[in-house]
């Protein structure tokens, strides 16, 4: 059963939609991911479900209550979301310990004990709770932020891009670290991020919204393997993309044949490959042959650019692949794709033009 | 953090009971009764304009004609032009030589010099005057008007000629230097070019107090349409002339903000690519370490010894005579109440736009804005006309009020409160605000407890600013003040109107004193400004 | 939070400190236009107070400036009583019918000569014009026999007045009176030639005194206030009077008057009969105005030359026409 609900959204700035029809359900005690590039309406989204900004139209439910009714809605402080953003937005004149009770009832008896407590659960020593949030790092300054918004036990957490402030490796961290708190409270949590892997390793649900709509929604392996069109399919991730003539199960490439889910419909389409699903392989006389022309190192991949030997108008493809022994330049492979390749709606792809 | 996720589903536990929830229509945050309250305001800034017009149109062309074509007139405007050209240019030079020296060389002392360079704001412009033409009494016209008027407002110009040269980023210098530039050509073709924004802007500062002094210039003996327009009023309180020559005066204020936006133009000087800026290198001054010592102390001398001392003398000379207490603390008491009355009023009225120009700039917000600017660069004289005749004629509850005093304070120094408020608006992030509501406070207490507080600082200055504006407020004073008003710059303007110097000393002491600790706060803020 | 409360409370103390004058209106006690030295109408101020326990709220500026001022308020003009330097200020407020007729016995301190016929405002001191020159410059056979003698070209930026003040142009409406506009005309002309602007009779009479100029048409008590006070401004400075009922030997009235619209009509009048008293007019005998008594009989201060000496012109103050006298001077280009 849907938790949080949210129906034919709308908001304009003028002229401008940035968000448009916008339908989304999230399950209690789930975690989603709204992912999309930059302008794309995600955080506007987010705002709105926070009570922070108003809606042209459209209803937000949450745990059946509504929020929002078109241009009618509950006041941001009456609605029990709690938000960590980007920079954690820390009260730079409060202590942490203010900051952490800054939702807190002033004559709770166990305040002290609440802050003490959220300290635990974010690993954070007691001895910082004097200080101010500049004293902290950007990772602890999140985890404050993070406290702070648990503190009022929220019903529904929104994370508004609130690692990529941080470096990578203590991104990952973070991210592992929080996921974690949320899932261990049964809070339903809302990701909004532009990094693709981090959607896609956060949530149990990715939303993927481009020009102020929702243009696909489901599990990252489903989204991943399986987008709607060629710019979500680039969005998400290193992708081949090869014009091919769809027969039966098999798609006929200027790289050869691969197999394709045996629903497809016969005709010209766009097929999809990523480069987990593709090997090099010895050269074949009965498959196209490639040609490495140019092998670019960069630690856990190589970055290949290949010519078809068969047809030199073909232009050249790039592919980043993981192995030890890349044949070195100039060496002719072959390719060996694992699994079925994805056929792209070609709909869709016009339509975002 | 692995021991603490024990205790996290603990904390899930019992929820604070919540209210039921309603739904409410929502006003677009504050934004509409905000942008209503800054088009007001707007609308009462363009009053002095419309005053101005309707003046000109009452009179008729004849009038305007018989009263503004004249050979007087041209004289006052000879004297404008002249004075404009002679002291704005020595004010940049004098400046930009004492910023280079406190800011790029190793001469030693340099918060002192800084100080130095500063601190005569804090003396009012005709105590500059009547330093000079107690120090000098053959003083007068052209000669003497540059000379008081470059030492007196130099500081307008060397406070963001220096707060820029700070923030000036070395590393473009290093880069000239390693093309081969020796270091005055890098001086002129690097730092200059980068100053340019900052010595614009000061240098309009500079030009609008030119053209709306009045103590200074009557004192020095030197005519300008201000000292006029005050003698016209006192011939013949708000006659077609006085008015008329107001709106000469107000077309002279817009050619020099239109010359200004000319010069400036729309570029924009930022360095470009990231990495952090580094910290500039002092220049080694070597041999001519005696000339920039000689630079300053005579500045020094000349801007604060003169002023200082010329107080000093006559109140020895005039000993405890010439201290009336009851007088004085009534004048200061008044000073006091009008400068913080005037200061807390224009913070909040300027609070609307400030808000939109932060939180909600738009092409209405940029002329909302734009008004608010335009009615500060008007002179006191200009205003307090305006505002005699509409509360004469039309609005006469409001005559002789301090209701009609405190609007022109407010009027005139608004500039100076929008943008105070707006730069310190700028230091609390609406996320901070939306991060208040999310965890329960309703948006006026988030406002209260997070916005409002950390712009607090920032309030303060830009209400001092108003206040040491209004501390040495002479014209409009003088013109609107309510029966009995007597300000601190009233009295000493009476009393040396009689010649009476001493008398007039501890008045002259007593806006000093009360304009130091204002103007020693608006330096260290300039200090603490950030340096990218 | 507890920020709200604290903005009002010091908002309050604010305009508290500001409400002492706003009651003083309030109170049914007198405002006073003062167009007079602050001093001196300070110091009337003060003893009247002193004696009648009626207070007193003023608001200086200068003659002309208020009697316009006066003018535009019309009916709702907050003044009781208005006192000027020069005459000319107060036949424009006559003129404009504001004032409320004096009482015969506040007149009858004052003899007809220092009076209109009108009765409607008063004379309450009287200053003489003259000639401030630079001792060690010239000697009395230089000096001017007329103030029409300053037209001549040879005087040309060797003297000095304060055209902007109401001193100055009080002098220029004698000459008015009494030369007819073709001569007055010319004289400004030349006026605007040669002589050297100053704002203020007071820096003027410096001015002759650090001798940027030879001379000063000014009044004389700047130069008897100085002397008495320091000395400093006027130490090379003599005054030549042009006696002999010469425009330059003009006697000006300083005025009072008490206003139609004045809701404290009573108290007014008290004050200005107060001021035309022995003890009002005592004060401009004792004190440092230097201004002559023209009431109840009282001496002028000894230093000064009796002004019965003066041989001043014989000119009905009503005469005076500033309104025409600021026309020419705009028209000369002196203002």
């Amino acid at each position: 059963m849907s938790f949080l609900t949210v129906r034919a959204l709308s908001k304009h700035y003028g002229p401008v939609a940035a968000l448009d029809d916008v339908s989304l359900d999230v399950r209690q005690g789930s975690r989603t991911a709204i992912v999309g590039p930059s302008g794309s309406g995600k955080s506007t989204l987010l705002r709105i479900i926070a009570g922070f900004e108003a809606a042209d139209a459209g209803t937000v439910e949450l745990d059946n209550a509504t929020l929002v009714d078109g241009a009618n809605a509950v006041p941001a402080h009456l609605r029990g979301i709690g938000i960590v953003s980007q920079d954690g937005a820390l009260f730079p004149h409060l202590s942490i310990a203010d900051n952490i009770a800054f939702g807190l009832d002033r004559r709770s008896p166990d305040r002290k004990k609440r802050i003490a407590d959220l300290m635990a659960l974010i690993g954070l020593d007691l001895a910082m709770l004097e200080r101010r949030p500049h004293q902290l790092s950007g990772g602890q300054q999140q985890r404050v932020a993070l406290a702070r918004a648990l503190a009022r036990q929220p019903r529904l957490m929104l994370l508004d891009e609130p690692f990529s402030a941080l470096d990578t490796g203590l991104r990952e961290q973070m991210r592992q670290a929080v996921t974690q708190i949320l899932g261990d409270a049964g809070i339903t949590a809302v990701l909004v991020t532009h990094d693709q892997a981090e959607a896609l390793s956060f949530a149990d649900q990715v939303a993927l919204m481009r020009g102020g709509r929702l243009v696909q929604r489901g599990t990252p392996r489903d989204v991943y393997f399986h987008p709607a069109d060629r710019e979500t399919a680039l969005f998400l991730g290193d992708a081949l993309i090869l014009p091919a003539k769809l027969d039966g199960g098999t798609a006929s490439t200027p790289l050869g044949c691969f197999p394709v889910a045996k629903h497809e419909p016969s005709g010209m389409a766009q097929i999809l490959l990523r480069p987990e699903q593709i090997q090099l392989v010895p050269p074949d006389s009965g498959q196209p042959q490639l040609e490495i022309l140019h092998a670019a190192f960069s630690g856990a991949n190589w970055t290949l650019q290949l010519r078809l030997i068969d047809q030199p108008n073909h232009p050249p493809l790039h592919l980043r692949i993981s192995g030890v022994d890349i044949p070195s330049t100039g060496s002719h492979v072959g390719l060996a794709v694992k699994g079925v390749a994805h056929v792209l709606e070609e709909a869709e792809m016009s339509q975002q033009q | 953090m692995t021991q603490a996720q024990l205790s996290a589903a603990s904390l899930l536990g019992d929820r604070v009971g919540r209210a039921p929830l309603s739904l409410r229509p929502q006003r677009r945050g504050l934004l509409s009764p905000v942008v209503l309250a800054a088009a007001v305001v707007s609308l009462i800034s363009l009053v002095p304009l419309g005053f101005v017009l309707w003046v000109a149109l009452d009179a008729g062309w004849d009038t305007v004609v018989r009263l503004v074509f004249r050979p007087r007139v041209g004289e006052f405007l000879v004297n404008t032009l002249l004075l404009e050209l002679l002291a704005v240019p020595l004010c940049i030079a004098l400046a930009v030589t004492l910023a280079w020296i406190t800011e790029r060389s190793d001469l030693p002392g340099i918060p002192l010099w800084r100080a130095v360079a500063v601190a005569p704001l804090a003396i009012p412009a005709f105590v500059h005057s009547y330093g000079w033409i107690s120090a000098a009494p053959s003083l007068h016209g052209l000669p003497g008007a540059v000379l008081v008027s470059v030492l007196a407002y130099s500081p307008f110009l060397y406070l963001p000629v220096a707060a820029q040269l700070r923030r000036l980023d070395p590393g473009l210098e290093n880069a000239a230097a390693s093309l081969g530039k020796t270091p005055p050509a890098v001086f002129a073709l690097v730092v200059l070019p980068q100053l340019r924004l900052a010595i614009c802007g000061g240098a309009l500062l500079v030009g609008l107090h030119l053209l709306a002094e009045y103590g200074l210039f009557a004192m020095i003996r030197f005519d300008t349409f201000a000292t006029a327009i005050v003698d016209q009023f006192q011939s013949s309180y708000n006659s077609p002339v006085a008015n008329l020559l107001g709106g000469v005066l107000v077309l002279c204020c817009i050619a020099l903000l239109a010359l200004e936006a000319l010069i400036r133009g729309s570029e924009r000087y930022a360095r470009v690519g990231s990495g952090a800026a580094q910290i500039a290198s002092r220049h080694h001054l070597g041999r001519a370490m005696p000339i920039a010592l000689a630079t300053v102390i005579l500045f020094a001398a000349l801007a604060l010894g003169v002023p200082l001392i010329t107080v000093a003398r006559w109140l020895w000379s005039g000993g405890w005579a010439v201290w009336p207490l009851e007088e004085i603390s009534a004048a200061f008491g008044q000073t006091l109440a009008l400068a913080f009355g005037g200061g807390i009023l224009a913070a909040l009225v300027a609070a609307p736009a400030a808000w939109l120009s932060v939180r909600a700039p738009s092409r209405l917000q940029r002329l909302i804005e734009a008004c608010h600017f335009y009615v500060g660069s008007l002179p006191g004289v200009v205003v307090a006309l305006a505002l005699v005749t509409i509360t004469v004629r039309i609005a006469l509850p409001l005559y002789q009020t301090y209701a009609t005093l405190i609007i022109a304070y407010v009027l005139l120094f608004l500039p100076r409160a929008v943008t105070a408020l707006r730069a310190s608006l700028a230091q609390a992030p609406v996320e901070l605000e939306w991060a208040a509501m999310a965890l329960g406070r309703p948006p006026l207490q988030a406002i209260w407890q997070v916005t409002v507080r950390l712009a607090a600082p920032g309030i303060a200055a830009g209400i001092a600013l108003v206040a040491l504006g209004i501390t040495n407020e002479l014209t409009a004073t003088l013109m609107l003040s309510p029966n009995g008003t007597r300000t601190l710059a009233t009295q000493f303007w009476i009393k040396t109107s009689e010649l009476d110097y001493a008398a007039a000393a501890p008045y002259a002491l007593m806006m000093i004193v009360l304009s130091l600790p204002l103007s020693l706060l608006l330096y260290t803020r300039a200090e603490k400004a950030p340096t990218r | 939070m507890m920020m709200i409360p604290r903005i009002a409370a010091l908002s309050l103390l604010a305009f508290s400190l500001l409400s002492p004058q706003a009651q003083a209106q309030e109170t049914g006690s007198l405002v006073v236009y003062n167009a007079q030295h602050e001093n001196l109408a300070r110091e009337w101020a003060q003893k009247f107070t002193a004696e009648t326990g009626i207070r007193i709220t003023m608001r200086q500026g200068a003659d002309l400036e208020m009697a316009n001022q006066i003018l535009s308020e019309g009916e709702a003009s907050p003044a009781d009583v208005f006192l000027t330097e020069n005459s000319p200020g107060m036949v424009l407020v006559d003129k404009a019918g504001l004032f409320e007729p004096l009482a015969k016995d506040t007149l009858a301190n004052v003899p007809d000569t220092f009076r209109p016929s009108s009765g409607n405002w008063i004379g309450i001191a009287a200053r003489s014009t003259v000639f401030a020159y630079d001792k060690t410059k010239l000697t009395e056979a230089d000096l001017p026999k007329s103030v029409m003698d300053l037209a001549d070209p040879a005087w040309n930026n060797r003297w000095a007045a304060s055209a902007g003040g109401a001193d100055f142009q009080a002098i220029v409406g004698a000459i008015l009176a009494l030369k007819g506009e073709e001569q007055t005309k010319s004289w400004l002309e030349a006026m605007k030639e040669g002589a050297k602007p100053y704002r203020g009779n007071s820096a003027a009479m410096k001015g002759v005194n650090i001798g940027e100029v030879e001379g000063a048409l000014i009044y004389h008590y700047y130069y008897f206030g100085d002397q008495a006070r320091t000395g400093e401004n006027s130490g090379n400075v003599a005054l030549h009077y042009f006696r002999n009922e010469d425009p330059g030997a003009f006697v000006s009235i300083s005025g009072a008057g008490t206003l139609a619209s004045s809701k404290n009509k009573a108290q007014a009048e008290r004050f200005v009969q107060w001021i035309t008293s022995k003890a009002g007019q005592a004060v401009l005998r004792e004190g440092k105005s230097f201004e002559y008594p023209v009431g109840s009989q009282e001496a002028a201060n000894p230093a000064l030359v009796p002004l019965a000496d003066l041989q001043a012109p014989k000119l009905d103050p009503d005469k005076l026409d500033s309104q025409k006298v600021t026309d020419m001077m705009t028209d000369a280009g002196l203002l």
